[in-house]
């Protein structure tokens, strides 16, 4: 078995992101590290929307990622830490849309290693200098310089290592131009090494190190370290040299606190606290994560608690002394992994978990009731500062980036009845989880929709003059009137535009610079700038029946087959040929290319015809398949011609523009947009009604729309979310949602959602009563009535959980509900709350043999379960029984067992479940569940169960799968065979009797499948003796499973199913992943296609390898080597390479370029999207 | 590490190759006449205590006991023990008109008859429960008939039920009645829910298997 690795939709969960002027413009953009994908942003300062200018796949895990630019210059360059042993310098070309890599430093050994640098990376503000380190002993920094010919150069690398030593972050120090400083904050753990006591590592503190490159002597010293009180997680640099005072920021446990050289005294401050707060009070508060402001005249930092609550940072000067640290509360949103303020006034926040904002500052908080902390203002020590959280005041919302990370479970069918299955994924933590509905296509917004006075049968936009930069009118076409609407804030209809009104239009167009054409059945109006207006007229008892527009053509195709041309010239008036052609059969649709800037015409005419005779963009009228083919600008060959079916009705093809490039909507019984997007080509369906006609649009609200027609509706739409493979309808959820299964019969989700370090609402609701009774109590005899009326207020306040987080209930404490929910409507048929710290891990739905027709959910439980150390104090199955047609749950009983129930599987009508390391049998009794049969061979904890015929394929938590086989007769369960790899198995999906497919918590997906001359006759050791040495090896059974594929997908797997994605396609294997990613594992039809696509894969490795320097064989064989994939990410970046490589890597596989890019789209439109 | 055999010591070398001999020689031994076990150890299932051998040397080696014991003492006995092998036997004598061809016969079949390398003992060529290509999930599988006449009303032969089962199966595929079947059904469901025959007709409770507490006796056998 061969397989190809597809990836639908990359991973959406961010994992850093900075902001420089990576183009060379004046325009800010930024980048992200998705995990192993690198991604070019672009907030639009105009409209605010964020668009993707490139994504590129490194093949490595990034591991820290900063922006630097030398002294003096105007482009900001990338500096990536990976997991590659080498330093990378990224520089993007906006002309060719690439990173480029200009330097890369190899330092030590791949992959992310305690002592090899890659994990932090620090740049002085000044650009002259980067420190990269590991996190222990080792740092390296490296000079940055320009050569003669202003090209960015690197130095040899210079050691800063210190032995025994803790990295926890590092930051470059604004020094102004004094020589570049590092600060680090470290541990030294070497006294705590070596006191067996334990008393040293308790002492053990924190420092602050400062390293100094002197660029004079080409050294780096360790200038000077100081012990820190509190435990820092992070450092912030201070302004330096002209801008600011220069320091750093040290955020720790509840404090921040300010330092720099020389005689300036430690400023600290308490991190705020939110009043009236349902959290631990003797939980330490931290910031984590910042971001910088700093224009010439001011600057300020921006903090984020982990409560999500954003603070405005500011510092008090006196003549470069640093008095008082001031902090304000700004406004609460998400927690994120990033934070970037960018010029232009907008603040990204790249999520921890869900989807990515773009806020607008509205206004910097500088004028308001706020109160404002200060340093200077009189604490006790341990004492803190409250504030009161609030919606969002100073910042606007304008854009959402939609993430699906983290995905922790999904499934894939057609539950809608759509005949194209959806996928449900259940994503998102804590309050700001949900399941998502994805459907392949593209999403669409609809700017308005209006009713017309009948059913119009086309539509058009022009424009008044060739440089108007939107347009002027609408024009729509009815069987016997043409109707004209005005754009400008509204759209109304207007009857002075010069256009005939009494017929219907075939066609109309800006000729010229400024003039309009209308082309009618009975005719052509030209009507100039001035509102002059040249008819000609049709002659005879002919009318027009096609005609073919461009800026300065007009073709006309009479009924019989007779073409007319036009053509404008210099002067503006438009010149008919008196050669007329005759074509041998009617025509039936015709086309001109736009004329080639700086030519007088387009060359060629593209006609079709009843007889197909000649085509351009060839369309076969009648049975609903897009040919796209290439058009030789010289000699009118047409070549590379890809045929896709896009549905029953025949196509009409419209010319729009998307991202300021040519798009084509292709219309059949759904309609299609064909764009090219990121160097691929992409034919996406949109997710909206069927339309019967449309033409570009653009106005100031809406630069890129269309306007299209559907029934007796004109609307106008946008297609915003170019790129994205499937649209989402997202249904909120309460906790974290761990698995759900599918009633077959109703189609309904039932989900179990727990969340750890949480409060039910029942806790809630009790500690808000408790609070509230507290603050009544604690106020003397005379305040007795406002501290009733404050207590009024917190009970009644409710600031919703998805911004402000949930209050954190501390280690040990769950929080569950089992949900019953419609997957169309997305609406909760029932909900079951759990105790708290009762967590629910699995659930099944099932019949039971012995009670007939009737469904049952169970729910495994555990209760009071401690991750570390572990400890649990049992669980439970708690049995509903399935009424009202499977909408409500009722409550039958609750069967306590020893360990987690962590997997649950019907079994020859009976359940299955695996308790701790026990696997179990049980059937439905009266007052519980019986336990009927048991296995306890199973190595450490059964995280899932997979059943077939009278096998059960058992998945340990660490040792990979054990195939269990029942015995009927005897009532045993017995181990027949295993895996030889230890395995972390995360999730597993059955490919047929021998075969399953596994994902472990690595990243990794393995296919194994038992030899087929395999015995599941084993029988149990009949002698009983159960000494050490009796248990085979290594614990192990006497039959192993083989390996039919190994592959390192980078991201944890969290679903795998077999399905088929796409109506008519074949069965693939899909993945999703922790990061939100989408995938696909597909077989190979035929040995050419293996054949050729290893060579492909083969050349690409060393013709194209990745951009952070991570060899790619070794990364997909990240812990097992890769067997029997081939890595489809890889060959597909064929498309972005330059265009002689591409020819020197087709000619090596005897193929010309475009033969290779639509082999690699077949295989793509073959099983997916 | 390595796995590459040190130093030149050939007597080593030249176990080891016994070693592999034997290996190759033991898929000689008839399925049916040794039981593989879970942890990988061999029964020998001819020798009516079933002794427990580690490895498929020394289960050759008790063979080889077996047949010196049998073949000087008690010709005949090994063969008697095995109704299959004598049910063969038998087919053989009856047709053998050229007794040198047969026993020609007989030694090819046996030896292209275990031809490939000896995995277990007791593999089978018919395997009733395998579903289809296609991977179903349901609950419930085809139920599951194989069981040896006669069984119901007997206690059942922990040991010698498989390899009886299997040349019940093999031989005689016969077709069964309902009210059989209905009986078969009704043993194996009250077996995997807990009942154990004591051997006196009667069904006892498996003391590691629970039960509803008003669940005193086995349910009876449907009528329908």
């Amino acid at each position: 078995m061969f397989l190809y690795n597809l990836t639908l939709q990359r991973a959406t969960g961010i994992s850093f992101a900075i902001h420089g002027n990576f183009s060379g413009t004046k325009q800010q953009e930024i980048v992200v590290s998705r995990g192993k994908i690198l991604e070019l942003l672009r907030p639009d300062p105009n409209t605010g929307k964020v668009h993707t200018l490139l994504t590129v796949e490194v093949f490595g895990v990034i591991r820290s990622l900063m922006a630097f630019r030398l002294t003096g210059g105007t482009k900001d360059y990338i500096v990536v830490g990976s997991d590659s042993g080498r330093i990378v310098i990224l520089e993007y070309q906006p002309s060719k849309n690439m990173f480029e890599k200009i330097h890369q430093e190899t330092f030590g050994k791949s992959g992310c290693r305690r002592i090899v640098p890659g994990q932090f990376l620090a740049v002085d503000p000044k650009g002259r200098a980067v420190m990269i380190s590991a996190i222990e002993k080792q740092k390296l920094v490296y000079i940055l310089n320009r050569d003669a010919a202003a090209r960015l150069t690197i130095s040899s690398p210079l050691e800063a290592h210190k032995a025994n030593t803790l990295v926890y972050h590092v930051v470059g120090v604004d020094v102004g131009f004094e020589n570049p400083m590092f600060a680090c904050l470290e541990m030294d753990y070497e006294e705590a090494d070596n006191d067996p006591t334990g008393e040293a590592a308790a002492n053990t503190q924190q420092t602050l190190t400062f390293y100094e490159l002197d660029l004079g002597l080409n050294h780096v010293v360790r200038k000077y370290s100081e012990p820190l009180e509190e435990h820092g997680n992070f450092l912030i640099t201070v302004p330096g040299g002209s801008d600011g005072p220069s320091g750093v920021l040290i955020c720790s446990e509840n404090y921040i606190t300010y330092k720099n050289f020389g005689d300036q005294p430690d400023i600290r401050c308490p991190i705020p606290r939110r009043r009236n707060d349902l959290d631990d009070p003797e939980r330490g508060m931290i910031f984590v994560c910042s971001a910088t402001h700093k224009t010439k005249s001011m600057f300020f930092f921006l903090a984020q608690t982990e409560q999500g609550d954003i603070f405005k940072i500011t510092l008090e000067t006196d003549e470069d002394m640093v008095t008082e640290i001031r902090l304000k509360y700004f406004d609460t949103v998400p927690v994120a992994a990033a934070m970037c303020v960018l010029k232009t006034g907008f603040l990204f926040v790249a999520s921890e978990f869900g989807n990515h904002y773009l806020y607008q500052i509205a206004h910097l908080g500088d004028d308001d009731e706020e109160p404002e902390f200060s340093s200077a203002m009189p604490l006790e020590e341990g004492d803190t500062f409250f504030f009161q959280p609030r919606p969002l005041k100073n910042l606007v919302l304008v854009d959402e980036l939609d993430s699906l990370s983290p995905i922790l479970f999904c499934q894939i069918a057609d539950l809608a009845n759509e005949d194209t299955p959806q996928l449900y994924v259940a994503c998102g933590r804590g309050p700001r989880s949900s399941l998502r509905v994805l459907r392949h296509g593209l999403e669409v917004s609809e700017m308005a929709v209006s009713e017309l006075p009948g059913n119009p049968n086309a539509v058009w936009t022009v424009r008044r003059h060739i440089e108007d930069e939107f347009d002027a009118y609408i024009i729509v076409s009815f069987v016997n009137a043409t109707l004209v609407l005005s754009i400008g804030e509204t759209v109304e209809e207007v009857t002075d535009s010069g256009f005939l009104g009494t017929t219907p239009t075939l066609s109309c167009s800006l000729l010229g610079d400024d003039a309009l054409v209308q082309v009618y059945p009975d005719g052509i109006r030209h009507i100039r700038a001035d509102k002059r207006v040249n008819e000609w007229k049709t002659p005879g008892k002919k009318t027009i029946v096609k005609c073919a527009v461009n800026q300065r053509q007009v073709v006309i195709a009479l009924t019989g087959g007779e073409l007319v041309y036009f053509e404008m010239d210099p002067s503006g008036q438009l010149n008919e040929y008196t050669e007329r052609k005759e074509m041998s059969a009617d025509v039936v649709c015709m086309s001109l290319a736009n004329v080639p800037p700086g030519e007088q015409r387009s060359r060629f005419l593209a006609v079709g015809l009843v007889d197909n005779t000649v085509r351009i963009i060839s369309l076969d009228p009648s049975n609903g398949v897009l040919l796209r083919t290439v058009l030789d600008p010289v000699t009118g060959d047409l070549s590379d011609t890809r045929t896709r079916y896009l549905g029953s009705r025949p196509v009409k093809l419209f010319r729009v523009r998307m991202q300021g490039q040519e798009a084509v909507l292709a219309m059949s019984s759904r309609s299609w947009l064909s764009y090219s997007y990121q160097s691929r080509f992409h034919l996406t369906p949109l997710s909206y009604e069927t339309l019967e006609f449309a033409s570009g649009f653009a106005s100031e609200q809406c630069p890129e729309g269309i306007v299209a027609i559907s029934t007796n509706t004109l609307r106008i739409l946008a297609l915003e979310k170019l790129g994205a493979v499937f649209n989402q309808v997202a249904f909120p959820l309460q906790y974290t949602p761990r698995k759900f299964v599918i009633h077959p019969e109703s189609n309904n989700l039932i989900i179990i959602e727990t969340d750890h370090n949480a409060y039910t609402e029942a806790t809630k609701a009790q500690r808000k009563q408790q609070m509230a009774e507290e603050m009544v109590e604690a106020a003397g005899e005379d305040e007795r009535e406002l501290a009733a009326e404050m207590a009024a207020a917190f009970l009644n306040e409710n600031l919703p959980e998805s911004i402000f987080g949930a209050p954190k209930a501390g280690n040990g404490q769950w929080a569950s509900v089992i949900r019953v929910m419609n997957p169309i409507q997305g609406n909760t048929l029932d909900l079951v709350q759990l105790e708290q710290n009762e967590a629910a891990f699995s659930v099944a739905v099932c019949r039971f043999s012995n009670t007939g027709e009737d469904w049952y959910v169970l729910v495994g439980v555990a209760k009071d379960l401690i991750l570390n150390p572990r400890s649990v104090a049992g669980g439970f199955v708690y049995t509903y029984k399935l009424v009202n047609n499977g909408e409500k749950l009722e409550f039958l009983h609750k069967t306590p067992v020893e360990e987690v129930p962590a997997a649950i599987a019907p079994f020859q009508g009976r359940v299955l479940i695996g308790v701790g390391k026990l696997l179990r049998v049980y059937d439905l009794g009266k007052k519980k569940l019986l336990r009927k049969c048991e296995n306890k061979h199973i190595a450490n904890y059964i995280s899932g169960i997979q059943t077939i015929g009278h096998r059960v394929i058992v998945s340990d938590v660490q040792e990979s799968f054990i195939w269990v086989r029942y015995k009927r007769n005897e009532n045993q369960l017995i181990i027949f065979a295993d895996d030889t790899y230890p395995r972390w198995v995360t999730t597993a999906s059955l490919l047929d009797y021998d075969t399953v497919a596994g994902a472990d918590k690595f990243g990794n997906i393995c296919v194994v499948r038992l030899p087929p001359n395999t015995n599941d006759e084993v029988d149990e050791d009949p002698t009983g003796n159960k000494a050490l040495w009796d248990r085979g090896l290594l614990n192990g059974a006497s039959q192993k499973a083989e390996v039919i594929m190994n592959y390192h997908v980078g991201e944890t797997v969290l679903s795998l199913q077999k399905t088929t994605l796409i109506p008519g396609g074949s069965e693939s294997l899909v993945y999703t992943t922790l990061s939100g990613g989408i995938g696909i594992l597909v077989p190979f039809t035929s040995h050419e296609d293996h054949d050729f696509f290893q060579h492909v894969e083969m050349h690409l490795r060393s013709e194209h390898p990745p951009l952070c320097g991570r060899d790619h064989l070794s990364f997909r064989s990240y812990y097992f080597p890769v067997k029997n994939v081939i890595d489809g990410d890889l060959c597909e970046q064929f498309n972005s390479m330059e265009p002689n490589k591409q020819k020197n890597v087709s000619e090596e596989l005897d193929r010309t370029p475009p033969e290779v890019s639509k082999k690699l789209e077949d295989i793509r439109t073959r099983y997916a999207f | 590490m390595s796995f590459k055999r040190e130093g030149d010591d050939w007597s080593q070398l030249n176990v080891l190759k016994k070693r592999r001999v034997g290996d190759l020689l033991a898929s000689y031994i008839p399925e049916d006449e040794a039981l593989m076990l879970r942890d990988g150890r061999f029964a020998c299932a001819i020798c009516p205590h079933r002794p427990v051998l580690d490895t498929l040397a020394m289960l050759t080696a008790h063979r080889a006991g077996l047949q010196l014991f049998y073949g000087k003492k008690q010709p005949g006995k090994e063969r008697k023990q095995n109704p299959k092998h004598q049910n063969e036997l038998r087919r053989e004598e009856t047709k053998a008109e050229a007794p040198l061809l047969t026993q020609t016969r007989l030694i090819t079949q046996s030896a292209l008859h275990r031809a490939p390398h000896y995995n277990s003992c007791c593999r089978r060529k018919y395997r009733p429960e395998a579903p289809g290509p296609s991977v179903s999930l349901s609950p419930m599988p085809p139920s599951e008939v194989k069981l040896q006449s006669g069984k119901i009303s007997r206690e059942p032969e922990p040991a010698a039920g498989p390899q009886a089962e299997e040349s019940a199966t093999v031989s005689a595929p016969a077709p069964m009645s309902p009210t059989r079947r209905r009986a078969l059904d009704h043993y194996l469901t009250l077996r995997s829910s807990g009942w154990i025959p004591d051997g006196r007709g009667r069904w006892v409770k498996d003391e590691n298997v629970e039960f509803d507490s008003d669940e005193e006796e086995p349910p009876d056998l449907p009528l329908d």
